[in-house]
């Protein structure tokens, strides 16, 4: 009898009429791809989660506005940035990069296109991980059906998958290379360094931000320099591994050129923080803490927003926006740290 | 290649998000988790979208992603965090079979995750032990001892006297979907 109740309760729970859905495949096919490339953990945003809630509430007290004295520890850390471990120096004819992403612990995915189009991808990861026939395990995640042996790189084993060439590039850091062709990704794989080109910010934080740091950086290449155009901004406890989806207490700072994209939104108030004419919008994200959106879009001839993500943040979107430093828009007078 | 693989998902997904959505709240007991349940579990669809359009039945496979989803960030403590919801609470008429309706249901709510999720695809899915275990990824055993000590507590949770039917009838007509493992929409 319990077993037909039961039942019944499920049928009729699954007649209900239901509110509008915030799942979107849109955003499911775009981060699949973008997690594709970078064959990095899907199953990291729950745990993330939940040492970002723990966390955020042990850190909100000792975090907030920059302070005059933060320790040299502390400063140390919140200084450090992410950088890029690999960097190819042969491409198939006609691809370039064109951006990367770089997160903490070697882990980072670089995009690169042949005319509009994404043609290629190398994404590194890192953690002990075993190989089996079937797959490669890292911890919880897995890449596979591994297809066999791909022959040695460099010294370390290389493996095909379904996508690519998964191998070792150093003790415990893998390397996944995806090119149109296995002869690409075993040359692309073959020509890579560990000296990437510097990045340059067009703007600095100014101030001490003892507990925050920079969770990742994003980068565009054009013209062969490496230009900063997204930082993430987190409490240092929270900058490894990289968050995932949805975002929860950063302040991320975006900065292009005038008339780049999204533009500001001006529906919001407009206000003038740090000299800037700005707009700043509330955006709902239906039914989750909603994004806080600061943007001038020209400054100094630069379109810069800052946007903060959560209500336990270590700093709000107009207060890490009141402490930046522009530099117009001229890469070569750019600095190479985004901390000032 | 890329466009052909995301077209195929895209199309599959469209059809099956809201029977996917429709277990994932049975899962969740609460729309809005189902629907972050539904978006990950999407997500890692995609991701194994290659391995999951080859298989012999890919319903069967996806409905298996969602269900180990959920048993996976159930571990998470996170998902214990007090649920606020601006929703109004249900209404419920007066009357017996209404209130044990009501009284069933908690109980499901408070049930542990690997339990839930064996009586939904048990008593919803109408999946067999060899199934529900497959899509587990747990031994049939594990499917057997945690369906009979879900169902205890459920029992233990009704009270004594439990026992007789309290919910009206479902349609027999309503419609078929994946989560019962039934072949795909043409």
């Amino acid at each position: 009898m319990l077993e037909h109740d039961l039942s019944e309760l499920f049928e009729s729970q699954a007649r209900e009429d239901p509110p509008p859905t915030r799942a979107s495949l849109a955003a499911a096919t775009r981060r699949g791809r973008s997690r594709l490339r970078r064959r990095r953990a899907v199953s990291i945003a729950a745990p993330l989660m939940a040492a970002m809630t723990v966390l955020a509430i042990a850190v909100v007290g000792t975090l907030l506005t920059p302070t005059s004295a933060p320790t040299r520890a502390a400063q140390s850390q919140s200084r450090r940035l992410p950088s890029l471990s690999l960097w190819p120096l042969w491409l198939p004819p006609g691809m370039h990069v064109t951006s990367a992403l770089a997160y903490h612990q070697h882990q980072e995915n670089l995009s690169i296109t042949k005319g509009d189009s994404l043609a290629g991808s190398i994404g590194t990861f890192s953690g002990p991980c075993t190989a089996s026939q079937s797959k490669l395990s890292c911890g919880k995640t897995s890449w596979g059906p591994l297809e066999g042996l791909a022959g040695m790189i460099n010294g370390f084993r290389g493996y095909w998958s379904a996508s690519g060439l998964l191998f070792e590039w150093a003790q415990d850091r893998w390397a996944d290379v995806q090119f149109p062709t296995r002869p690409d990704d075993l040359r692309v794989a073959r020509h890579l360094t560990m000296h990437a080109p510097p990045i340059r910010y067009p703007f600095q934080l100014t101030g001490s931000w003892p507990g925050a740091g920079v969770q990742s950086v994003g980068s565009s290449y054009v013209h062969g320099r490496a230009v900063a155009d997204a930082i993430t901004l987190a409490p240092v406890a929270e900058l490894n591994p990289p968050v995932t989806v949805p975002f929860q207490d950063i302040v991320q700072v975006d900065v292009g050129p005038v008339g780049s994209t999204p533009p500001c939104i001006s529906s919001g108030t407009h206000e003038v923080i740090n000299g800037y004419h700005v707009d700043v919008a509330w955006i709902d994200r239906h039914g989750t803490d909603p994004i806080q959106d600061v943007c001038a879009s020209d400054a100094d001839g630069l379109l810069v927003r800052s946007h903060s993500y959560g209500t336990r943040l270590f700093a709000s979107a107009p207060m890490v926006f009141a402490h930046l430093r522009l530099f117009g828009p001229d890469p070569a007078k750019w600095p190479a740290t985004p901390f000032g | 290649m890329r466009l052909d693989r995301d077209n195929e998902f895209t199309d599959y997904m469209s059809a099956r998000m809201p029977a996917l959505r429709r277990l994932a709240r049975l899962l969740c007991q609460d729309w809005t988790r189902a629907d972050d349940l539904l978006q990950a579990a999407m997500t890692r669809t995609y991701l194994h979208w290659s391995k999951a359009a080859r298989a012999d039945n890919t319903d069967a496979y996806v409905r298996a992603i969602l269900v180990r989803q959920f048993v996976d960030d159930r571990r998470a403590s996170w998902t214990r965090r007090v649920s606020l919801t601006d929703q109004p609470m249900e209404a419920v008429a007066p009357g017996t079979d209404q209130e044990r309706a009501l009284d069933l249901r908690t109980a499901v709510t408070s049930l542990p995750p690997r339990q839930r999720a064996v009586l939904v695809l048990r008593y919803f899915c109408d999946l067999n032990v060899d199934q529900a275990a497959d899509a587990l990824g747990c031994s049939p055993g594990t499917v057997k001892s945690q369906t009979a000590r879900g169902l205890a507590a459920l029992r233990e949770a009704m009270g004594p006297g439990y026992g007789t039917p309290t919910l009206s009838a479902p349609d027999q007509n309503a419609s078929r979907d994946i989560s019962r493992g039934e072949a795909p929409h043409a």
